[in-house]
């Protein structure tokens, strides 16, 4: 499994390629995240030699925290129901993160698109919604404009931005409900 | 991306991120449903199983 995972190649971002060569499975067991990748059907079905990895997605939850000193009624708008639960602020907000998606630079198909991808992410967390709840979607991405864009044209919403190893990262919000 | 994104504490600190988050929350949902095809058990299921035995082959 390893050895095929390799495979994956993403030449704009190293991190999301290590992630899945190194990182992907050892998440999955922890269950700190779960990574689908996209596959085709038929060459599974028909176990062809060579089974494509056409992109991969990866989607965790995490708690987005406020600072104590918002008010309570920004607080309450954002829990949507309360500002406090028995007495205390609440000041962590669960939602769903995701973490990674990218196509395979290896692949020069114009098959799958990054709007496929997001689609395939909300798949997932749709069924989880569904099962759970759940109010917001993050996402963190690179500071750049195309990235930024795609993402806006996928209804999140710029909220930060923050220093990361390399560069700066721009953080993104969806409300979903 | 980032894989840090998994492992950090997302925390607002500025009073501008927090304003933004304010506009996204007070915005309406998108009337454009999330996911017109929900990711089901069975799909899941089907799809691990073709995958094991893909990889046992």
């Amino acid at each position: 499994m390893n050895e095929w995972l390799t495979s994956f190649s993403c030449e704009k971002d190293e991190d999301i390629e290590l992630f899945l060569h190194y990182k992907a499975i050892e998440f999955e067991k922890l269950s700190k995240a779960r990574t689908y990748l996209v596959l085709d059907y038929e060459q599974l079905e028909n176990r062809e030699t060579k089974l494509i990895i056409y992109g991969y997605i990866s989607i965790a939850l995490k708690v987005l925290s406020v600072p104590k000193k918002i008010s309570n009624r920004m607080r309450k708008e954002l829990d949507g129901f309360s500002a406090k639960i028995h007495g205390e602020q609440i000041n962590d907000f669960a939602c769903y993160l995701i973490g990674q998606l990218s196509k395979n630079s290896n692949v020069k198909s114009e098959g799958l698109t990054g709007e496929q991808l997001i689609s395939l992410a909300n798949d997932v967390i749709a069924t989880s919604v569904e099962a759970v709840g759940g109010r917001y979607i993050m996402i963190e991405c690179h500071d750049e404009q195309k990235l930024i864009e795609f993402y806006k044209e996928n209804y999140f919403n710029e909220i930060a931005r923050i220093p990361d190893v390399s560069q700066q990262m721009v953080q993104m919000i969806r409300k979903i409900s | 991306m980032s894989t840090n994104t998994f492992e950090r504490k997302i925390e607002l600190n500025t009073s501008e991120s927090i304003k933004k988050l304010m506009n996204v929350m007070k915005s309406e949902v998108p009337t454009r449903p999330l996911s017109e095809h929900p990711f089901s058990t069975k799909e899941r299921d089907r799809s691990e199983k073709l995958l094991r035995q893909y990889l046992s082959h």
